[in-house]
């Protein structure tokens, strides 16, 4: 009797143990950085995307460097015709 | 008499043989000769062939570059003016947002100043990055055209050397000129030729800090563009905060 007792109160407990964790939410998980800073007004607001532009258009700007290589492209084909010849041939 | 019987032989054996031997000596360094020359003769066409099957794949790579120019110019181009109409969309909403924020008539003028002085700023920040690009542009197709010109100059003068001195060789060949004179003139005369191709070339070369001093310029202008244009935006966060408030 007391077994079967025993028994009924270790299958309760475990039964409560799941439908409390089953119920608890589960941890969030932010996508976004957390924004630690203070709300800034729509004055910051407008003057910073205002700024970003000019940021943003100087990274753009890089990618004109890919000319550099571009003009050197045929370089080992250069060296390739410089090299044509080999003494042990004749 | 047995002895000289067995002398004669000999003498008349050697005899027998000696012209054959003079006739090989003579033969031999002609055969060799002409199998040189036909070696010579095969090499050659061989060296030519490879070089102008060289020069041709240079040809091909030389428009594939004028192509690759002109798209990468063009793609650039119109990224730049994609983010562009981006940004004036994103900075339309917020001056609209402020419009809708101003309630006096001196925030409603603040924000008319603050569009103006921002519209202002963006234009001259633009044409000051575009002039910058043009700049680089142009100095870029000089430079380019330049290195064109000289590799041109370079490859023909070297596949005319190397021309020069394979006929010279076959020639000299054929004239009956050592085989070992003949390959070490032929050598010594493709080795020249490399030479003064390898040392035009590094000339040819000298484009990279060129073109990289082009690019520092650009970076130069673009970078004191954009530090006025945040001056001048800063002086408007100024103007702007007065009308509005610190806080905002």
């Amino acid at each position: 009797m007391i077994a079967i007792i025993a028994l009924v109160a270790v299958v309760a407990g475990v039964g409560a143990y799941l439908a409390v964790n089953q119920l608890k939410p589960s941890p969030e998980i932010s996508l976004s950085p957390a924004n630690s800073s203070k709300p800034i007004g729509a004055v910051d607001e407008a003057v910073n995307t205002v700024l970003q532009d000019s940021a943003s258009e100087q990274a753009l700007i890089g990618n004109e460097d890919s000319e550099a290589s571009l003009i050197k492209s045929d370089d080992q084909l250069i060296s390739d015709l410089g090299q044509s010849y080999n003494e042990s041939e004749f | 008499m047995k002895v000289n019987s067995k002398q004669t032989i000999v003498l008349a054996a050697i005899i027998s043989v000696f012209p054959l031997a003079i006739l090989a000596a003579q033969e031999t360094p002609g055969k060799a000769q002409e199998a040189f020359c036909n070696r010579l003769t095969a090499a050659a066409s061989r060296l030519e062939e490879r070089i102008s099957e060289r020069y041709t794949k240079i040809e091909q790579k030389k428009s594939e570059k004028g192509t690759n120019f002109q798209t990468g110019r063009q793609a650039r181009s119109d990224k730049l003016i994609a983010a562009r109409d981006s940004w004036d969309s994103k900075r339309a909403e917020q001056i609209a947002k402020l419009e809708a924020k101003a309630q006096t008539d001196s925030q409603k003028q603040a924000v008319a100043a603050f569009k103006e002085a921002v519209s202002a700023a963006v234009s001259a920040r633009r044409l000051a990055v575009d002039n910058a690009i043009t700049a680089f542009r142009t100095g870029v197709d000089q430079l380019a055209e330049q290195r064109k010109i000289a590799l041109e100059t370079l490859t023909a003068n070297y596949r005319s050397e190397v021309s020069a001195a394979l006929q010279k060789a076959k020639t000299s060949c054929a004239s009956g000129t050592a085989a070992v004179t003949v390959r070490e003139t032929l050598i010594t005369e493709l080795k020249a030729a490399r030479d003064k191709f390898n040392t035009g070339r590094q000339e040819v070369d000298k484009i990279g800090p060129a073109v990289e001093e082009l690019a520092k310029t650009r970076n130069q202008a673009v970078a004191a563009a954009v530090e006025s244009y945040k001056a001048a935006i800063e002086q408007a966060r100024v103007d702007l905060k007065a009308a509005f408030g610190t806080n905002e």
